[in-house]
């Protein structure tokens, strides 16, 4: 399919994957719709919350997988590119990593979104408050 | 090994030279290297872009795991999963018209295109669709909230992710449909050859990119 010419200015290792055919586009499609009825069907089973989101995000993996490789043409693209995309996903995935553990190990002391503070003693605080009529000083 | 600047014969007829900067004049396989090295790096950045936004679905799904269990009941399967099938199935077709600039056979890389771009149409359609329904119930962020179905703490929080999420990526089907347009456009006009074909690969690239991030969003707010 490809002209000679055009074949020829390529390095053999690089890019070689798109003078393949266009059937293996196809291919990669039904695998992707498969994944997506599978992930749907997978949702639709009993099990544990977080056995469904470790589904979800393994399936999730897979398709993005065949998509950057075949769609995206990563797989026998130039390493700098392989590099680039598998060191973004790596640093998102480090970001969630950091902050769910973060997130998961919170605990009372720590937690800066439970008001009032409840082991703080709150008189240590009325001075700082507006007198209000109600509640005169102590 | 052919000059850069020459013009290209192809089955179809006569294009107009591929422009090269003059540094990479004689070496156009760097050339190409450096054009698609510089999109994933683009690319790279939009990943990180939207990171921000799965982490904070992780953290508020954390915080108000009953809530996101309700709320994502309340998402329409039938439309997410619609969706989901448009967008895959419109990133082959934008693989198939990378194929068929490739080879210079530009009117096939055009309606390939065109068929790409109504899909990613069809998409916002839906999310239209979708959102209308979600303004019609109350289910909105933050103190726009008036949801009555979502009886545990943090539904707003949902919504927050999910309009947020959902809203960029929107906009991305846009841009992407932008530069679908331009490149389509360019296929009309025969353009694209062999030694040719970066605008329509980087534009796909771009496209395909706005489905990875679809097929994390998908399951995350539909379906767990």
């Amino acid at each position: 399919m490809a002209t000679p010419h055009a074949a020829g200015t390529e390095p053999a290792h690089s890019h070689a994957t798109h003078h393949a055919s266009a059937a293996r586009y196809f291919v990669v499609w039904i695998a992707l719709l498969t994944l997506t009825v599978t992930t749907f069907g997978v949702s639709r089973i009993p099990m544990s919350g977080h056995m469904h989101l470790a589904a979800a995000i393994f399936i999730a993996c897979i398709k993005v997988f065949l998509v950057a490789c075949f769609f995206m043409h990563l797989w026998g693209s130039e390493g700098t590119n392989k590099l680039v995309f598998g060191v973004s996903f790596f640093f998102v995935a480090t970001l969630l990593f950091f902050v769910l553990a973060d997130v998961a190990t919170r605990f009372t002391l720590t937690n800066s979104r439970i008001r009032p503070l409840p082991d703080i003693d709150q008189s240590i605080l009325q001075h700082q408050r507006p007198p209000s009529p109600e509640a005169p000083a102590k | 090994m052919e000059a850069t600047s020459a013009r290209v014969m192809t089955a179809e007829g006569y294009l107009a030279p591929p422009p090269t900067p003059h540094h990479y004049e004689g070496n156009p396989a760097a050339h190409k290297h450096a054009v698609r090295f510089g999109m994933w790096l683009f690319l790279a950045t939009e990943i990180l872009l939207f990171a921000g936004l799965f982490v904070g679905y992780a953290v508020f799904r954390t915080d108000f795991p009953e809530a996101f269990d309700q709320a994502a009941r309340h998402l329409s399967l039938f439309l997410g999963t619609t969706n989901t099938l448009l967008l895959l199935t419109s990133s082959l077709t934008v693989a198939l018209a990378h194929h068929n600039a490739e080879h210079g056979k530009n009117r096939n890389a055009f309606w390939l295109l065109l068929v790409s771009i109504a899909m990613g149409g069809g998409f916002l359609c839906i999310k239209a669709i979708e959102y209308t329904e979600k303004f019609r119930e109350g289910a909105l962020p933050g103190r726009f909230f008036a949801f009555s179905e979502i009886t545990a703490p943090g539904g707003p929080m949902f919504y927050v992710v999910y309009f947020f999420a959902t809203g960029l990526h929107a906009l991305h089907v846009i841009v992407g449909m932008s530069l679908l347009t331009w490149v389509a456009i360019r296929c009309w006009h025969k353009e694209f050859s062999p030694t040719h074909y970066a605008p329509v690969e980087n534009a796909g690239l771009y496209w395909h990119l706005v489905d990875l991030v679809w097929i994390f969003l998908y399951p995350l707010l539909y379906l767990v």
